[in-house]
Formats: C-alpha cells, structure tokens, sequence
C-alpha cells in the first residue's frame, strides 16, 4: 500500500520516541489492537497547572501507527489534560491522509492518550 | 456430505466433525480431501456455466472451512461467532495492562536482535527459536484457557483469551519473519 508524505516523514522520523522512568506527575497508557497485534505505550509528563509539559511513545506495529502516535505526542505538548482529551482520532486520520483501512491505528493513538491521561489522573487521587 | 448441502452447513457439519474446540485433524484432512475430490472442476467440464459458478463457490466454502479449523485460533474466533459472539476486534483497544507490557517487551527483545545480530556473541537464530518456544508455551496455555472457558459458557473470558492469542499469532509470525531475514543475510 503507498503511504502517504506525512505518514512516512513521521514513520522515517518518528518524534519523541521514548520512555519515562515512573513518577507520579507521570501518566502512561497502554493499548493494543488484537486485529493486527499492533502494541503503543504512550506516556505524558504534567506540570503543576495541568499541563502536558512532555510526551513520549513506543510503538511496535504498521507506519500508520507509528505515524498516529508520532503525531499525536507533538500535538498534545502544551496543552492541558481537558484539551488533549478532546483530540479525535478523526484528526488524526485527516492529517496522516490514512486510508479506510488504517484509520483503526488513529483510533489506537486516541485511546492511548486518554489512556495515559487516566493513569496520571488515577496516580493523583491516591 | 451431499453436495447439495455444503453452502448451508456449518463448518463443522461440512466435515462431519462435532462442534468442539477439540478437532479430529486427522479426520479434518480425510473429510477435506473427500470434498475437493467431490468438487474437482474436472467433474464439472461438460456442466452448464451455473453449475461450474456453484462447484467454484462450494470449493471456496470448503477451503475457508478447512483452513479455519486447522488454525486454533481462527477455530476459537469461528466458535464463539456460531454462538452469536462476534469479534470485532478492530476498535477495541483497551486490555490487561500488565499483558501489552509483556508484548512490548518481547517487541523489545526482536528488535535487540535484530540490531544486534551481527556483533553478538549469541547465535540470534538460537535467541529466536527459544522466543518462538517461549511463545508457543504460552499459546498452548492459551488456547487451554480458552477450550476451558468455552466449554464452561463463559463466552467472555474465552473472547479474552482470543485477544491475547490474537497478539502471540502476530508475534510469532514476526519471530518467524526475523529468523528468516537473519537466514538470509547470514548467508550473504
């Protein structure tokens, strides 16, 4: 299949890959697609005022996943938790240009971040 | 098995075999080469076109139904969707945190070997085939939890284990793929 230019600009040259060491102003998310056995952990570290001062991904599956997770870890720095929340996978979808077939890694992108959100929220009520 | 019946019969029905996660495959073969033989396109050379358009699609099922109750887990998946359960697997992304973490880190390991390969002192073939052992272990458990709960009724944690085998096919055709790469440039 012919990815698209910013698929593989983002597939050649993936942003913020990368783990943080556990903390509590960190917040990981781990998702998974079992149709494609695609694996993205995708971690977010927040400042005092709730905001994403950092983010980082690994993701082990297709360029569009790759792609979608790249993309998504440069958008959601700088914003608060309420903003990155409302990033929708169709954006996703729209910016990478995925076909129909690939939106599913968008949505993958879109979990893990509310994933990571809701770990990091979790970690601050105890 | 008439040929009159294989379009509307169950996969299991098509070979004779009881609805079970536990398949005859020696039985399995037997009935499928029964089958191809019945629906030889030499049979039908004199038939009308409609007759040879129904040998094509009768071959078609068959061979869906063959390669689906030899694999284990596309029989598991082809049980629970005769029980009404359907797998869509596509959106659903969310599991057993502590399970991903385990898929990472074998996701890990291949790609050490795959970095590593030629300036180790491991043999990375050898690396490769006790992960493809490891893997196959664990999918032998599995697919063990999955024959227990399917047996039991208990279609949602069967659906769990489907997920999870699901992943470990994925991996273990990757730890294929890399062994294969390795062969390759090992040679050259």
């Amino acid at each position: 299949m012919a990815y698209g230019e910013k698929v593989l600009d983002h597939y050649e040259n993936p942003r913020n890959v990368g783990s943080f060491e556990n903390a509590n102003n960190v917040g990981t998310g781990m998702v998974g697609a079992p149709a494609c056995g695609d694996v993205m952990k995708l971690q977010i570290k927040v400042n005092d005022n709730g905001v994403i001062e950092d983010a980082v991904f690994k993701t082990y599956g297709c360029g569009s996943a790759i792609a979608s997770s790249s993309l998504l870890t440069e958008w959601v720095k700088g914003k608060t938790l309420a903003e990155a929340r409302q990033i929708k996978n169709t954006q996703i979808a729209e910016e990478l240009a995925l076909p129909p077939v690939k939106i599913h890694c968008s949505v993958l992108a879109e979990d893990a971040i509310n994933a990571a959100i809701a770990d990091y929220q979790k970690k601050q009520t105890i | 098995m008439s040929k009159d019946n294989i379009l509307a019969s169950n996969f299991f029905e098509l070979f004779e075999l009881p609805v079970s996660y536990d398949v005859d495959l020696t039985k399995l073969q037997q009935q499928y080469m029964k089958l191809q033989k019945l629906l030889h396109p030499d049979r039908f050379a004199n038939s009308s076109d409609q007759q040879k358009r129904l040998s094509m699609q009768q071959t078609s099922w068959v061979n869906e139904a063959q390669a689906t109750l030899k694999d284990p887990v596309l029989r598991a998946v082809y049980l629970l969707k005769l029980n009404g359960i359907d797998i869509n697997l596509e959106n659903e992304t969310t599991m057993d945190a502590g399970f991903l973490m385990q898929q990472l880190e074998l996701r890990e390991r291949l790609e050490q070997v795959r970095k590593n390969f030629n300036n180790t002192e491991d043999d990375p073939l050898a690396v490769l085939e006790s992960i493809a052992k490891e893997l196959k272990n664990s999918m032998n458990e599995m697919m063990q939890g999955f024959a227990e709960s399917y047996a039991a009724g208990q279609f949602g944690n069967a659906r769990e284990w489907i997920r999870k085998l699901q992943f470990m096919k994925k991996a273990t055709n990757e730890v294929n793929a890399l062994a294969a790469n390795i062969e390759d440039e090992l040679m050259n």
